[in-house]
């Protein structure tokens, strides 16, 4: 069974940019945590969203007690009204249509 | 709005019970305090449960006092779901605090941060705590702006 992590936050005036950057930048280290599948990111005016998703609850959790999950959170913090709220979340159910939700590998190099 | 404010539920003038005892189930550091505003106390710290510590935690809620021992002052943590991670949370400062941030620079008035789990007390209306992790010692946060 997959896990999520949900992130959501309200940046301040003028920081959506800077957070969603932040959280960009972070995405090349986490990508590289073991189990890590794939992470959305949405906004609407000032408040953003991050759902990471995990292969297992115990890949999550070392994602979560690591120092990137840690740092992430931490540097978000002065760029939001409030600090970012988590929660995490047992995947019941997800659905893509027919061709997959994610381009397939066509058989190219690399 | 608000987002954290939802869970961060807050309680003013929480009396030192009697009974508070103390549990050494988890160590805190990198406390921070800062203040938003004149009523809002931005408090972020990393914790990490002792060895052998499961979770759930064993109470109600867990509260940080962050301006002991003069600010009889706490605000409810998320619920502790890893066992170490980073607590951030914004906490308003009710009116009818008991204190003012002038009586916080008194020596030795502020600021003293620990967490206390809320025990479940099936006999008394009254709250009692228990100190669940060590103390930090920070300086008073500087007036916002």
């Amino acid at each position: 069974m997959y896990y999520c992590r949900v992130l959501e936050g309200i940046a301040k005036p003028g920081q959506l940019q800077t957070a969603l950057q932040l959280a960009q930048e972070r995405l090349e280290i986490i990508k590289k945590v073991s189990g890590f599948l794939f992470i959305q990111i949405m906004d609407t005016g000032d408040e953003f969203i991050a759902v990471s998703s995990w292969r297992n609850s115990r890949d999550l959790q070392a994602y979560a007690e690591s120092d990137i999950a840690r740092n992430l959170l931490k540097d978000l913090t002065p760029l939001c009204v409030a600090p970012p709220r988590v929660r995490t979340y047992e995947l019941r159910l997800m659905i893509e249509n027919d061709e997959g939700f994610f381009p397939s590998d066509e058989g190219g190099e690399g | 709005m608000g987002l954290c404010l939802l869970f961060a539920s807050l309680f003013s003038a929480c009396t030192s019970s009697p009974q508070e005892t103390s549990k050494a189930l988890m160590k805190i550091d990198n406390v921070t305090l800062s203040r938003l505003d004149d009523r809002t106390l931005r408090v972020t710290l990393n914790y990490d449960l002792a060895a052998g510590v499961k979770l759930p935690l064993p109470y109600k809620s867990v509260l940080v006092f962050p301006l002991e021992p003069r600010g009889k002052f706490a605000g409810q943590v998320p619920t502790i779901e890893f066992s170490n991670g980073l607590i951030a949370l914004d906490l308003e400062i009710p009116a009818d605090a008991g204190f003012t941030w002038q009586d916080l620079t008194a020596k030795d008035a502020c600021c003293v941060v620990s967490l206390k789990g809320v025990k479940d007390v099936l006999s008394s209306n009254v709250p009692e705590y228990e100190r669940i992790s060590n103390s930090v010692t920070v300086p008073l946060p500087l007036s916002p702006g």
